[in-house]
């Protein structure tokens, strides 16, 4: 029976996929996602699935109230994005599609370290390949940095599990707090994951350069699964309250100006991260509620958002607002869609934000953080003004294209409304969601205060986009590139190395000719020390192998008999 | 009866093979016979080894000539290991050459390369079944003249050469060897490698003790290509028949590198090796430079055998690196790696020579979306490449978790992030591969040979023979490292 | 009739089809409103007179605080407009700094490419296709 846990089923799945037909292989991209939900719930609660390995056991199954409700958001995810990909005939994009939700699934199954550092690298692998689908050259070279990051994540998480298991003989993930260097690692490694400030560049970079539906599909688990392992570890551990502020703030600036609208969505995903990371950083049963529930609201929509412009990109070939505007004519259903995402996403009250947001923003409050809170307050603002008015705006209305798209293809439209229609029955029955949070909740979102707060904060912010752009102050979307930290290891890390030989050559103005020279030739061709014929790599003839075994043995002689 | 004499089977089942194939001279037939031999000489080992683990070290006196006067086979878990990969994967290779021996090979001379392919297993077998360290020099002799003919029968004229540096560089390495153990003949009068051990400490000359330890040292270096003695490797990796560069990745390293286990931890014992003698000051560094320096080589490296060969030579370093922390969990470590690299390696020069069966040469540049053409090489080459770089659940990574464990225990962090950089490289030169093979578009101004198709039956068969053994490894972790823990035991325990 | 050719039909196509209201799918008739400046103004007058209505809701009502100050009348509508507008300000000023033409990161960027084909559908709206003729027809 443990055979057939549900991450089993999906790495089965997966092997089996290459034996299949392409029309087979997108009907197993729907029936995985439902099997994996079924064998889910097979399973009561407690520990199963239990290996030894390396004398160490492993628990791939550790079922509970907050490891399940993540399950079940991913097998809902798997399955919309099955559907929405069933066009894709790639079977590398397939097969990648099935590890990744497999090992994300996986990943909040785990019950101890080893077995989610496992899985924790499997999403790297697996989701790298849905960028690389893309098939150009600088889709490559996306992926390549994404998947430097990812693995590094993966790097620290084990660096910090060994040092961990040396300090306390336990490999359990239950709560670890910062405590040690390596709980601090492991922290750092999530938060990579988790797109923590100044780690957040390879959501942004990634992201955009994914294929159409690699985007909707990498959109749901990596991050997600980030989030469930920090409420898993670290709750209540208080730096994340400020680190998950400033993380609903700063992406919002960036999401503003940005063109490329699937970056856009990406910086908004940072953006609600933010929230969730709120509300594990104040760890009461409300906060956790909070972000268990704003997770699963937010896979939802942020998918719906993915998926209405990825349907725009699939039929015009661009998902720049500045190239768009106008397609409400030819692609309403996508619009509708988009638009029901947009208001789920801002919070609108019968949307499926406002049943989870509200949960996090209280728990600040009660709490007392009113800084953190006033923060989480302005940054619902911003939301509106990239996610909600933004992307459906300029995608569909604004001045128009002139681009007259098909609408998108049925398989499109059916699993965007079906999302769209989930997003609406959370808002408006949040007792069914309410139901699946980790502690019991005891809490009524539509509540007259609420509602009208909430709707005052937005119909205001509204009022000042009317505004802005009656007066001309809201910022044209034009065509470049923005800036961010990744600026840091993209541009000036490679650009700074020549010149700080440079100034270090200057200095040394005795030795400057030959040290620039040798120096700075190092850096920039130590490429060629190693490409072939290079010194390194060259086929060494007899006597200058003869020659360097008689060093060696120098060497060996004078060590020995000194 | 027959289960007493099973050491001297071991050695001379491919002895006699070799020259029933030069007396028969059918291809076929010779082709029939060294894998009968083959598969004879696996279920030997296998017996050896189930029975080493059930009742310990076997001592076996050639000829029941008793230990002093005879030659004598000694035994103990690291043997029986080493027998069982060097058997294991000529067997799987020997069945793989086949095809690639019918189209590369000049067609009168196959027999040749039969016979030199049994010749150079009993000198592999031969090392490391011996307890006899004049004996060892005798193999090694035997394993590396019929190595050098195999070399040599690559089609490509630069086999010759590669061949010929090998033959110089070997012939070195085995008279230092061979000059090593004269001085500890010198030293201690005695040739058993029991003996030789025992008597170390009250030798007459210390001097000479630590002349052979030099000596033996840079041998042992060079057979194993440890950086920066690995010159003769990337060439002979490159130019020889495919299947004698799977055999030679395989094998070869790992029986010497065994050999140096067993003179510097059994032999000379770990206090005089890293104690008195501070070989770590010698090899770590090595090792270190070794692993970091290859890697980014393998980088590249346009030649897919010219990547591998370096690759070869970083993953030495690791299991020198793992020597070098003399500790039951670092010999461990190390020994997980020879088994786990020697077949991954092996796994990887196959799907290679795969390509190159097909597609003529193994240019990075011509592999574009290979995939399309032949799926079962690539996804071979994909799954191994993983277990290269070490990601969880494949062999690769039980060594490298072991590896990086046992230098934390031992406190040398520096090594453990090494690695962990190391291994990033492993990423960028496997993944670059793989990115071509699966995803760029094939272009017009190289285009691959027409009517390009999947490798033949019998060379995936054995390739994926060793893909399972090494998945079940990569799965099971625990049984490889069970085995290697026992066999680190024997060597950090001396001869008893 | 060569892949280039159809291609360029398509673009041209989607970029300069001018299609009358009855060639547009039915639910997209809907929402045409959102060209006409006039109706614009009106949703726009709808959505001020919403604003000022939930804003005096606030002395009717008592909202439940946690938070100090929270309570003061009209302080969501406040934050709203404030944060809103001190947002895309802010974010003008740093486009400012951090804005750089889309070729800064070429080649190793998504930004300075176009999406490759082989992976979109670019299909033009076609009116017989969705079947909206005859709904239009049918519906005058």
């Amino acid at each position: 029976m443990s055979l057939l846990a549900p991450p089993f089923i999906y790495m089965l799945a997966a092997l089996l996929c290459p034996l299949l037909s392409s029309r087979h292989r997108a009907l197993l991209l729907l029936i995985v996602p439902v099997l994996g939900f079924i064998s889910l719930l097979s399973f009561s609660y407690g520990h199963h699935a239990v290996f030894h390995v390396l004398g160490f056991e492993l628990t791939f199954m550790r079922v509970d109230k907050l490891s399940m409700i993540f399950s079940i958001i991913f097998s809902i995810a798997a399955l919309l994005g099955g559907i929405y990909s069933w066009h894709v005939r790639d079977h590398i994009q397939q097969i990648a599609t099935l590890v990744y939700a497999g090992a994300a699934i996986g990943g909040v199954l785990a019950g101890d370290l080893i077995s989610l550092f496992l899985y924790w690298e499997a999403t790297a692998v697996a989701s790298v390949f849905l960028i690389w689908a893309r098939r150009s050259a600088a889709s490559y070279a996306t992926g390549m940095r994404y998947l430097i990051i990812q693995v590094l994540s993966g790097v620290l998480l084990l660096a910090g599990l060994l040092l961990h298991y040396n300090d306390t003989g336990s490999i359990a993930f239950d709560h670890l707090g910062l405590v040690s260097l390596g709980t601090w690692l492991i922290f750092i490694g999530f938060g990579i994951k988790c797109a923590f400030p100044l780690m957040h560049n390879w959501l942004q970079d990634s992201y955009p350069a994914a294929t159409v539906t690699g985007t909707v599909i990498l959109s749901a688990f990596t991050t997600k699964m980030a989030v469930y392992a920090l409420a898993r570890g670290y709750a209540g551990t208080e730096i994340l309250i400020y680190i998950g502020a400033v993380m609903t703030l700063f992406p919002i600036f960036f999401a503003e100006i940005e063109n490329d609208l699937r970056r856009v969505l990406a910086y908004s995903l940072n953006n609600q991260l933010g929230f969730m990371v709120v509300g594990v950083g104040i760890g009461t049963e409300m906060a956790l509620n909070g972000t268990a529930a704003h997770a699963f609201c937010h896979i939802l929509y942020k998918a719906l958002l993915f998926m209405s412009v990825g349907a725009v990109l699939y039929r015009t070939g661009t998902s720049k607002a500045s190239e768009l505007g106008g397609l409400y004519k030819t692609m309403p259903v996508t619009m509708v869609c988009c638009l029901v995402g947009a208001a789920s996403i801002s919070a609108f009250p019968l949307f499926s934000g406002f049943v989870s947001k509200s949960l996090i923003l209280d728990a600040s409050a009660k709490n007392s953080y009113y800084v953190v809170w006033f923060a989480l307050v302005v940054a619902s603002a911003g939301v509106l003004s990239h996610s909600g008015i933004k992307i459906p705006y300029f995608t569909f209305f604004a001045h128009d294209s002139g681009k007259r798209p098909a609408e998108a293809p049925v398989h499109m439209r059916i699993a965007m409304i079906a999302t769209a229609v989930l997003c609406v029955l959370i808002g408006i029955f949040p007792g069914a969601l309410y139901a699946l949070l980790p502690y019991d909740v005891e809490y009524k979102p539509y509540t007259v205060s609420h509602v009208l707060a909430q709707m005052q904060l937005l119909c205001f912010a509204l009022l000042a986009f009317v505004f802005l752009m009656r007066k001309g102050l809201h910022p044209p979307e034009v065509r470049g590139v923005n800036l961010d930290s990744d600026w840091l290891y993209r541009k000036l890390a490679p650009g700074l190395m020549p010149s700080i030989v440079g100034l270090v050559a200057l200095r040394v103005t005795a030795m400057q000719d030959a040290g620039v020279k040798a120096v700075s030739g190092l850096i920039k061709r130590i490429s060629f020390l190693a490409r072939p014929g290079g010194m390194l790599a060259v086929s060494w003839g007899v006597n200058s192998m003869v020659l360097v075994v008689t060093v060696m043995m120098l060497i060996v002689l004078l060590f020995n008999l000194l | 009866m027959i289960a007493d004499q099973l050491p001297a089977l071991q050695i001379v089942i491919p002895m006699l093979a070799a020259p029933l194939c030069v007396l028969i001279r059918r291809s076929f037939v010779c082709w029939c016979i060294a894998v009968l031999a083959n598969v004879l000489v696996l279920a030997t080992s296998w017996a050896i080894f189930k029975q080493v683990q059930s009742e310990g070290v076997i001592r076996y006196a050639l000829g029941g000539w008793a230990a002093p006067t005879g030659i004598e086979y000694y035994i103990d878990s690291m043997n029986a290991i080493m027998l069982l990969l060097v058997s294991f994967i000529s067997c799987v290779v020997v069945v793989y050459a086949h095809e690639t021996v019918r189209k590369s090979v000049q067609t009168g001379k196959h027999y040749l390369f039969y016979a030199a392919w049994m010749l150079c297993l009993t000198g592999l077998l031969g090392i490391s079944i011996t307890g006899d360290a004049f004996n060892v020099f005798v193999f090694l002799e035997i394993s590396s003249l019929s190595m050098y003919m195999l070399i040599a029968f690559g089609s490509d004229r630069r086999a010759l050469s590669a061949s010929f540096r090998y033959l110089i560089m070997g012939s070195i390495g085995a008279s230092f060897i061979l000059i090593g153990i004269g001085f500890l003949y010198a030293a201690t009068g005695a040739l058993n490698m029991v003996d030789i051990a025992s008597r170390i400490p009250d030798a007459q000359s210390q001097r000479a003790v630590l002349v052979a330890f030099s000596f033996l040292t840079i041998g042992l270096m060079i057979k194993s290509a440890v950086f920066p003695l690995h010159g003769w490797l990337a060439n002979a990796y490159q130019h020889a028949p495919i299947a004698v560069t799977a055999f030679l990745a395989g094998t070869a390293t790992k029986v010497s590198l065994y050999v140096l286990l067993r003179f510097f931890f059994s032999i000379f014992g770990t206090n005089y090796s890293f104690g008195g003698m501070l070989l770590n000051v010698v090899l770590l560094p090595a090792a270190v430079a070794g692993f970091v320096l290859m890697s980014l080589v393998a980088i590249f490296q346009s030649d897919l055998r010219r990547m591998l060969a370096y690759s070869s030579v970083a993953q030495i370093g690791y299991i020198i690196a793992a020597f070098c922390l003399a500790s039951q969990a670092g010999l461990t470590a190390g020994i997980v790696h020879i088994i786990n690299h020697g077949i991954i390696k092996t796994a990887l020069f196959m799907s290679v020579g795969c390509i190159i069966y097909r597609v003529g040469h193994a240019h990075s540049d011509s592999l574009d979306n290979l995939f399309k053409k032949m799926p079962f090489t690539v996804c071979a080459f994909i799954f191994s490449g993983l277990g290269l770089i070490g990601v969880p659940l494949t062999a690769g990574f039980i060594s490298k978790f072991s590896l990086i464990s046992a230098s934390m225990e031992r406190g040398w962090w520096m090594i453990g992030v090494l690695v962990l950089l190391s291994s990033l490289f492993a990423i960028v030169y496997v993944g670059r591969v793989v990115e071509i093979m699966l995803f760029r578009k094939a272009r017009t101004d190289n285009p691959q040979p027409t009517g390009l198709r999947e490798a033949p039956l019998l060379m995936l068969v054995p390739m994926y023979v060793l893909l399972a053994v090494s998945v079940w490894v990569g799965i099971s972790g625990s049984a490889t490292l069970s085995v290697a823990s026992d066999a680190a035991a024997a060597l950090l325990g001396g001869y008893q | 009739m060569t892949d280039k050719q159809t291609q360029k039909t398509d673009r041209d196509s989607l970029t300069h089809s001018q299609l009358p209201p009855s060639q547009l799918p039915r639910m997209a008739r809907r929402f045409l409103w959102a060209d006409d400046m006039g109706a614009v103004e009106r949703v726009i007058l709808g959505l001020s007179i919403l604003c000022v209505v939930l804003f005096l809701l606030d002395f009717i009502v008592h909202r439940h605080t946690y938070v100090p100050g929270e309570g003061f009348p009209g302080f969501y509508a406040i934050v709203g407009f404030i944060a809103f507008t001190l947002i895309v300000l802010g974010a003008t000023q740093l486009r400012r700094v951090i804005l750089r033409n889309e070729n800064y990161y070429a080649p190793f960027s998504v930004d300075a490419e176009e999406y490759p084909e082989q992976g979109l559908e670019k299909t033009a709206h076609t009116p017989d296709e969705t079947g909206v003729h005859i709904d239009g027809d049918a519906s005058q």
